[in-house]
């Protein structure tokens, strides 16, 4: 029997494949539509679900049986975040397909990669079985490269390959936890890659050793890389900037919408159960890497002067917040963390496609080269005006309520973690800066170039795409509840489970 | 270790008997050179060719061909002592045989192997 | 006639081998006949006995031939495949363009590779297997220069003939001084006569009979001809060369590790070390070679060395079936994704002229979907999940992990490696996707020969299922048990 979650990762994959075998690009288009709406439905039907009965306990639950002898299963059901995070990978590929809806290089190819990575996403977001989780993380490179290789810019081979080993080497080391954990299993029990299982065992892994070193310190850092290259956390963010510079529009939507939340839901899914008692003695120094991350990402915000590289250290900064948050292990804090994932995911997506639709103008993203499109171009004016608010975190827009909770969070939290929030803290000034003073040189200010008054205001496909990010983003900002009672009950069994862990 | 030992003094003869051959060859030999000792020597015929003779490839060819058959007469030799014993088994063993090697120089002699243009 | 009866009765189990011996004779025969000689029908002849061949080889009955051959549970399993790929190989052969005379010939080198591994691959005696090594050999090198006027077909015959040959006389010399020490050529009178007497002589006398093994799993130092034999000779020619012999080398490697060694030494005591040391210089050799490659089919050489030196870890890790069973999964595994990766590079070598990574750009314009299957062929070989070269990659590295600390260091270099790996691999899929290349035309005009679409898509079906069907593994245990 195939259930809602199989239909969103095999559906795409079929449409995927019929885009390919069918000629016309129309039609592939409309199958990138189909699979996202498949996806962004079943989602947002599950997060409603959560929202109204709030529960720690996974829906749509289905599982089949793929390997009797390695214990493995193709099992999928959701959780509060999981379902937030499916939702949010089918709106974001839905509007990244109403974004590169005149892709002329090769449609059909293009979006069939889409709908591959597209399945992949929803491979990690929905499944509970850790093989099934590690072989859609792997296979989300394939089409990513491809994407960002054949149809980027200037530099996309250089960008490209180094997207692909930075994250290939964190795949490797998960690829070893992956057997010390089915090597670390008791004999006599049965072998198994059930998420809920595994994270029942965490004694065993805590009292297991590789090498004379606790498995649960191997595993957990073995996590912790691979999923700091996706996030990106300072030091190992370089790939990003050259990623999104290079990648075309929707991509890079894609990549800041979806990609980087997968780092993330990592940690939520894998490193905090199976390893509590190192979430709980790394959890400081994991702070101190989100924070370096938030000072770190604003500070060279400030000093960009390419749109796509300014919003992609805006995301670096913005990231920050969720490490912060999942590190501070209190229900706020880690909340917070999700929250933020969810808001980041809808205002970087809004923010890199008005990037588009100024390139697709000027045919260049220099800062300096803009000014006074207000006149020409109210419309966009005043998406971008609504992009970098919510992007500087102001209230009654969604970045609001992540970072409030994340301060919240820190301050209560123990021992360092207040003196890390009162950093954090400062990066509100930051994005606040850089945000507004995009918003200045790109729209106020004199015309600076004659021929920008002939700039056409967005489109009405523009505004379809722009819109619906919009809204959301109003809505959640002030009406956070929903959302967050939908994601709050998973992140409290978590802190459960981990406090559980405490000697 | 004695049963290795016979292995050890094995090796080291079989080592030394070469080296020793040369190094002697070199001490006793009398050295004295001339044109004719530097050029290449091919069964007699010295002068007229040049240092990188080329030699047509049909008599590796013939060669090869030549082993096969002289292989074959290895074959039927025992084949014939034995024959009474093996009995009419024996006569399909090496009829299958013959027939391999058959097909082969049929072959071998239809591609053109044994002319000489 | 009871004396024939009985004859047949025991020779029964060699009637796959007897099938393509006679397709041989059969395809030599139609090369006669002028008529056909300029089609391709001596091509689907070899086809036909090579299809007989792997049906009649299914047969689960097992048998020991005159303590020559031995069909057991390995050389049932692996029988077949070699035919199997044979056929494949010999298919996609028919949708070469070579000039006609040369399909008859073409043929009888592949089917002689095809007999000579089947025949090693049953191999319980050092001289049968020394001959079905020597018969590999012969057609390989045939097959290594068939372009005679290509300089670099020269050189790789050339190199193939010496390298054989030495590796062929020093097997020789182990298997004289093996008989020598113990009286016996066959597997199990060697492991008898090893519990006795002499185990570090005979254990170095059986090294060097073994390396004629190691020169076709291309284990380093046996490995210098495959490089340049990859690169000379036409890709198709190299899935014969390489693949087939590769999967009879590891099955017979298994056997006389598990047969001729003494209880105390089966891997993974104290030769499983050994071994494993082995596969680390193969994998940290062929890998950081790899890296410095500018032509695609020398990459995928020296991904047939790392390769070589995994099966090697594999066979290092255990004496039981579960070893033997990751050993084989590996060899299937490579030999579906390699054939194919050849494949795929032959079409692209015959439209753009050669496999120079600087050649390939624009393939992904003018070949998408061969290009494409390209790309998953080499994911595959790379171990990205879920393709067969994922799944063989982690069966190896579990039988690894479960052994001694030498064979845990293995399992890490093995994981170091596919790292290094995926980064040339890297390079072949740069230069034929993402690299900039003059607007080459679709190649509508040129189609793509049904046998070899054919072919491709088999193997591509193999890398996929073989990567999803977990369970496949304890299926071949189960088998060898």
């Amino acid at each position: 029997m195939i259930g809602s979650l199989s239909l969103t990762i095999l559906g795409p994959l079929a449409l995927a494949l019929l885009c390919v075998l069918q000629p016309k690009p129309l039609a592939a288009r409309f199958f990138a539509l189909l699979g996202s709406a498949i996806t962004l439905f079943v989602g947002a039907g599950a997060l409603i679900d959560f929202a109204q009965h709030p529960g720690s306990d996974f829906r749509l639950v289905e599982s089949h049986v793929w390997s009797t002898f390695f214990g493995a299963h193709f099992a999928l059901g959701v959780d509060g975040i999981s379902a937030a995070m499916l939702a949010l990978s089918g709106l974001v590929t839905l509007i990244a397909t109403i974004a590169a809806w005149d892709e002329q290089r090769s449609p059909r190819a293009y979006h069939a990669l889409v709908l591959f990575l597209l399945a992949a996403m929803n491979g990690v977001f929905g499944t509970l079985d850790f093989l099934v989780f590690y072989v859609s993380w792997e296979v989300l490179l394939v089409p990513m490269l491809a994407l960002i290789g054949v149809w980027g810019g200037e530099q996309r081979r250089y960008a490209a390959l180094k997207f692909f080993v930075y994250t290939l080497a964190g795949s490797v080391l998960m690829l070893a936890l992956l057997l010390a954990l089915y090597n670390a299993t008791p004999k006599g029990t049965d072998h198994t890659f059930d998420l809920r299982t595994l994270a029942q065992m965490w004694p065993v892994w805590r009292d297991s050793t590789l090498f004379g070193w606790p498995l649960a310190r191997f595993g957990f850092f073995a996590v912790l890389i691979a999923c700091l290259v996706k996030v990106p956390a300072v030091p190992v963010h370089t790939w990003l900037p050259h990623a999104h510079v290079q990648a075309p529009t929707a991509v890079s939507v894609l990549l800041a919408g979806v990609l980087l939340k997968l780092g993330v839901y990592g940690l939520y899914r894998i490193a905090w159960p199976l390893f509590p008692g190192e979430a709980i003695a790394f959890g400081p120094m994991i702070g101190v890497i989100g924070v370096i991350g938030i000072l770190w990402g604003a500070w060279v915000a400030l000093g960009q002067r390419d749109l796509k590289r300014l919003v992609a250290y805006s995301s670096v900064s913005h990231m920050g917040f969720c490490l912060l948050g999942l590190a501070s292990l209190t229900v706020a804090g880690v909340t917070a963390g999700m929250v933020q994932a969810v808001t980041h995911g809808l205002s970087s997506s809004l923010l890199f496609l008005l990037v588009g639709v100024i390139y697709d103008r000027a045919h260049h993203r220099d800062v300096q080269g803009f000014g006074g499109l207000a006149k020409p171009m109210p419309r966009f004016t005043w998406i971008l005006l609504l992009g970098a608010l919510a992007g500087a975190g102001l209230p009654g827009l969604a970045g609001f309520i992540g970072e409030f909770l994340a301060f919240c969070g820190g301050f209560t939290a123990a021992a360092p973690f207040p003196l890390l929030t009162l950093f954090a803290v400062l990066s509100v000034v930051l994005s606040a800066a850089y945000m507004l003073w995009l918003l200045k040189r790109v729209s106020y200010g004199p015309l600076r170039h004659e021929e920008h008054a002939n700039f056409p205001d967005c489109t009405p496909r523009e505004l379809a795409s722009l819109l619906p990010l919009c809204a959301l983003l109003v809505m959640v900002g002030i009406w956070p509840g929903p959302l967050v009672d939908a994601l709050r009950s998973s992140c409290e069994a978590l802190l459960q489970h981990v406090q559980g862990a405490r000697p | 270790m004695s049963e290795y030992l016979s292995l050890v003094l094995y090796l080291l003869v079989v080592l030394a008997i070469p080296v020793g051959i040369s190094c002697i060859a070199g001490r006793l030999a009398p050295h004295k050179p001339n044109v004719n000792k530097g050029k290449p020597y091919e069964c007699g015929v010295s002068e007229p060719f040049a240092n990188q003779t080329r030699w047509p490839v049909r008599f590796a060819l013939v060669a090869m061909l030549f082993l096969i058959f002289d292989v074959e007469a290895l074959f039927f030799y025992p084949w014939a002592v034995a024959l009474r014993e093996l009995g009419v088994a024996g006569l399909f063993y090496i009829a299958s045989f013959f027939a391999v090697l058959g097909t082969g120089y049929l072959y071998a002699r239809n591609r053109g192997a044994l002319q000489w243009k | 006639m009871s004396f024939a009866n009985n004859a047949v009765s025991e020779l029964a189990p060699l009637a796959p081998e007897a099938c393509v011996a006679v397709g041989i004779c059969a395809v030599l025969c139609a090369d006669l006949v002028p008529a056909l000689r300029t089609r391709t029908a001596g091509l689907w002849l070899g086809v036909l006995a090579c299809a007989i061949a792997a049906v009649l080889a299914l047969s689960p009955a097992r048998a020991i031939v005159a303590q020559m051959l031995v069909i057991d549970g390995v050389a049932g399993l692996v029988r077949p495949v070699i035919a199997l790929v044979t056929a494949f190989v010999l298919i996609a052969g028919a949708g070469e363009r070579r000039s006609a005379n040369d399909h008859g010939a073409w043929a009888t080198c592949v089917l002689g590779i095809g007999l000579g591994a089947m025949l090693v691959a049953a191999a319980a005696n050092l001289i049968v297997l020394w001959l079905g090594l020597e018969l590999i050999s012969l057609a390989s090198y045939a097959l290594a220069s068939w372009r005679a006027r290509d300089r670099r077909a020269a050189e790789a015959g050339m190199k193939f003939v010496l390298f054989g040959g030495a590796a062929s006389g020093v097997m020789l010399f182990g298997i004289s001084h093996v008989f020598g020490l113990t009286g016996h050529l066959d597997f199990t009178g060697i492991g008898a006569a090893f519990a006795q007497q002499m185990p570090i002589a005979v254990l170095a006398s059986l090294l060097m009979a073994f390396v004629g093994v190691a020169y076709k799993l291309t284990i380093v130092p046996f490995h210098f001809y495959a490089p340049d034999v990859y690169q000379g000779a036409p890709a198709l020619s190299v899935a014969a060369v390489g693949a087939v012999p590769k999967l009879a080398a590891g099955a017979v490697l298994l056997r006389g590790l598990a047969t001729m060694l003494p209880p105390s030494l089966v891997p993974p005591a104290s030769v499983g070390a050994v071994l494993a040391v082995a596969a680390m210089v193969s994998l940290g050799v062929a890998s950081l070679t790899a890296l410095a490659q500018r032509d695609a089919k020398r990459i995928v050489a020296f991904s047939g060395i790392g390769h070589g030196g995994t099966v090697l870890l594999a066979a290092a890790s255990g004496g039981g079936t579960a070893a033997a069973a990751s050993a084989i999964f590996y060899l299937l595994a490579y030999a579906a994704a390699n054939v194919g990766a050849l494949l795929c590079l032959s079409v692209l070598e015959r439209d753009l002229g050669s496999c120079e990574l600087a050649k390939l750009a624009g393939a992904i314009r003018r070949r998408p979907w061969v290009t494409v299957l390209l790309c998953l062929f080499l994911f595959s070989l790379a171990g990205v999940p879920p393709l067969a070269g994922f799944t063989a990659k982690w069966a190896v590295l579990q039988q690894a992990l479960g052994g001694g600390p030498m064979l845990v260091a293995a399992a890490f270099a093995l994981l170091a490696s596919t790292a290094i790996f995926a980064w040339s691999y890297l390079l072949i899929i740069r230069a034929a996707v993402l690299a900039p290349a003059p607007l080459l035309p679709r190649a509508s005009g040129v189609r793509m020969p049904l046998p070899t679409a054919f072919v491709l898509l088999c193997c591509a079906a193999g890398t996929i299922g073989l990567g999803l069907w977990l369970d496949a593994l304890p299926a071949i245990a189960q088998v060898f048990s």
